[in-house]
């Protein structure tokens, strides 16, 4: 999009603002250019360090249109904008994120887990907890090799896009408290446009259970076709092993 | 509380659901005469309210800066991913009458009697809706929300298949069911469907919830995996919750704005149930509402416990014989208290700009007569008993009287 065509001014907003409910893929993104540009201009007036914020304004921008602008379902309510109102807005949801001292106390549990006698088990399957012995024990069983697995996982691994690759190896495989939520993967909103992605990546919870389509999945693909182990509820100890070596390797990378 | 930081912050979840909405903080700021002193009052004694209101003051009164430059920038990528989504669910037709699978916006609430709940939220709800009942035409499902950091093992994302859907919508809340009304010919706007199959993989991770033997992961907050369950089918969730979780202060407030949700159905389906033998107090409630409703056209909203300022009720879920808060309108709330079989109280709040004359007549006796201000109550008026004769009587500023009876016929 062009600089020309974009008309910065006050009547234009109000009118994309007040149709965002049937707005197109470019009206959207002049949207987005003209409140950026707005809110930008603005900047005298909105330094961040006087809501007591760090960081970098436009960031504190994509978060205001993803969660205030693009979230708009009314389409009854008309109002007014101009880049006066824009700014108010965006001030006050400025001012939302000094709401950090909050102290709150829970009563209520909604997982189930209050009755002493039905205490779920939050140890991770022993499936997943192997010695030496028991994983080349298993390999040889299966006609590996640690070393060439070891080589076929990272060229799978080499192989992933990017995206993929970060959430294996910052997300999944760090234990829980160095594994990172997906807010601080590099890519900062990855989670907005992918987080339902490791479905289709492969990435499961460790415990005894396999998902039935699993084999459909970019890792299940790799290890049935590739490697060839079959995607079977009795071969979830080979399948652990797998993963453990996929971790290693992604691990391994990151290192580098 | 636990260090891990998940986004956005709960301060910031729990503003977007029961804070002011920005036209709300718009109206603060240019001083709209619709609001009342008292509505004011209230929304500015929260510091940081106050501070939001003052700066858009400012802003709006002050000259901005000139544009100078007219280039654009570069929209993200991921914010392009985003639009895109959007784009293509507004360009979808999801049906424009309610059906299983669809995921709504809920911009009104709504009584079986197809009365408008006085309700209202910051951010409108958003639900899945799952499955009508064929007797009561009330629809079964379950809140969704946006916020997939905060997912737990019982709360299902959306997953590719069911694309498109709208940004906002980013798992549906399997711990947090809703009933709700929806009339008849209404269009509801939709943000997406998901396929017969994928409801029944929701419904069958609901069966387990319910259910299901417990095998859980380990704990890791903020993290998203598939697992398989009941019938055989898969589902992306989050892991189970620990003690010290900010997952369980998301789920209070998402449970909260559930019980907003469910609170006029939940409402009607319990005098329904008590319409054979309703208690006395339910009896008396649910007459004054009728008497309020024929003389001045309005529902009273009825509550167990007290209604707040703002306009939200919090409603506990299990009906009380013990007290009844009717919110008559806006500024005027009726309080009943019972402790035994024989006698009751009242007592009256009022919160508007005006006055309201108030006289409570014991068997033709008056045993309070006084007039409430801005933000008075009236004292508790005790010693009323159950079968005599009792009236309230309510003058108005413009003389208007009403004369409502405060015994069961």
């Amino acid at each position: 999009m062009t600089a020309m065509a974009i008309n910065f001014s006050d009547e234009r907003l109000n009118e994309l603002w007040n149709s965002r409910e049937a707005l197109n893929k470019k009206e959207w993104g002049e949207l987005y250019q003209i409140i950026y540009k707005f809110l930008n201009v603005s900047n005298n007036k909105i330094r961040l360090g006087i809501y007591g914020l760090e960081g970098e304004i436009d960031d504190y921008i994509n978060d205001f249109y993803i969660l205030k602008v693009m979230r708009n379902f009314n389409a009854q309510e008309r109002e007014a904008t101009t880049r006066g109102h824009l700014t108010g807005f965006f001030k006050c949801f400025l001012i939302d994120q000094q709401r950090k001292e909050k102290k709150y106390f829970v009563n209520q549990s909604f997982e189930g887990d209050d009755d002493d006698d039905v205490k779920p088990q939050h140890e991770e399957s022993k499936h997943f907890d192997f010695s030496p012995d028991e994983i080349s024990e298993t390999l040889s069983q299966f006609g590996f090799s640690q070393e060439d697995l070891t080589a076929k996982t990272k060229q799978f691994f080499d192989g992933l896009e990017e995206w993929q690759q970060v959430v294996i190896t910052l997300h999944h495989c760090p234990d829980s408290i160095d594994s990172l939520t997906l807010s601080q993967l590099p890519q900062r909103y990855l989670q907005s446009a992918t987080y339902y992605k490791v479905q289709q990546l492969g990435i499961i919870h460790k415990t005894n259970k396999l998902p039935r389509d699993y084999k459909s999945t970019v890792i299940g693909k790799w290890i049935h076709f590739s490697l060839g182990i079959r995607i079977e509820q009795e071969n979830i100890a080979i399948i652990a092993i797998v993963f453990r070596i996929l971790c290693v390797v992604a691990l391994s990378a990151q290192d580098i | 509380m636990s260090n891990v930081m998940l986004y956005p912050p709960l301060e910031q979840i729990e503003n977007s659901l029961f804070g002011l909405s920005d036209q709300m903080l718009q109206k603060l700021a240019e001083k709209d005469a619709a609001l009342s002193k008292t509505i004011r009052e209230a929304a500015l004694s929260d510091k940081f309210t106050a501070q939001q209101v003052a700066d858009f003051s400012e802003i709006l009164a002050e000259p901005l800066d000139a544009i100078t430059s007219f280039d654009s920038v570069e929209i993200p990528d991921f914010l392009e991913k985003l639009i895109d989504a959007k784009v293509a669910t507004q360009q979808t037709d999801f049906g424009k009458y309610p059906q299983s699978g669809q995921l709504i916006v809920i911009n009104q609430l709504n009584t079986p009697k197809g009365e408008i709940a006085d309700l209202h939220f910051s951010q409108q709800p958003l639900i899945l809706l799952d499955l009508q009942d064929p007797q009561t035409k009330v629809w079964h499902g379950f809140m969704v929300a946006s916020e997939v950091q905060y997912a737990g093992f019982w709360d299902a994302l959306l997953e590719p298949q069911d694309e498109p859907f709208d940004p906002a919508c980013g798992m549906v809340q399997i711990w947090n069911p809703v009933k709700i009304s929806l009339p008849d010919n209404q269009p509801i706007k939709a943000l997406g469907k998901l396929s017969p199959l994928r409801m029944q993989a929701i419904r069958a991770l609901s069966a387990e919830y319910l259910l299901g033997e417990l095998e859980m992961p380990a704990t890791k907050i903020g993290y998203i995996a598939s697992r398989p369950t009941f019938y055989g089918f898969t589902v992306v969730t989050g892991t189970p919750l620990k003690n010290d979780d900010p997952r369980r202060v998301y789920q209070q407030l998402y449970h909260h704005t559930g019980d907003l949700v469910n609170a006029p159905v939940r409402e009607w389906l319990a005098q329904a149930q008590t319409a054979e033998s309703p208690s006395w107090l339910t009896a008396l409630t649910k007459q004054i509402t009728q008497t309020w409703q024929d003389l001045k056209g309005q529902v009273p909203i009825v509550s167990d416990h007290s209604v707040g300022v703002l306009g939200y009720a919090m409603s506990s879920s299990e009906s009380s014989d013990k007290e009844k808060h009717i919110l008559l309108q806006d500024d005027l709330c009726l309080s009943i208290f019972c402790d035994d079989d024989s006698e009751f109280r009242i007592q009256l709040d009022y919160s508007g700009n005006d006055f309201v004359k108030v006289a409570v007549i014991d068997e033709g006796r008056k045993v309070q007569d006084m007039t409430l201000q801005t933000g008075q109550k009236t004292p508790l008026c005790t010693g009323l008993e159950r079968d005599e004769d009792n009236r309230l009587e309510l003058t108005f500023a413009n003389d208007q009287t009403l004369s409502i009876p405060l015994s069961v016929d």
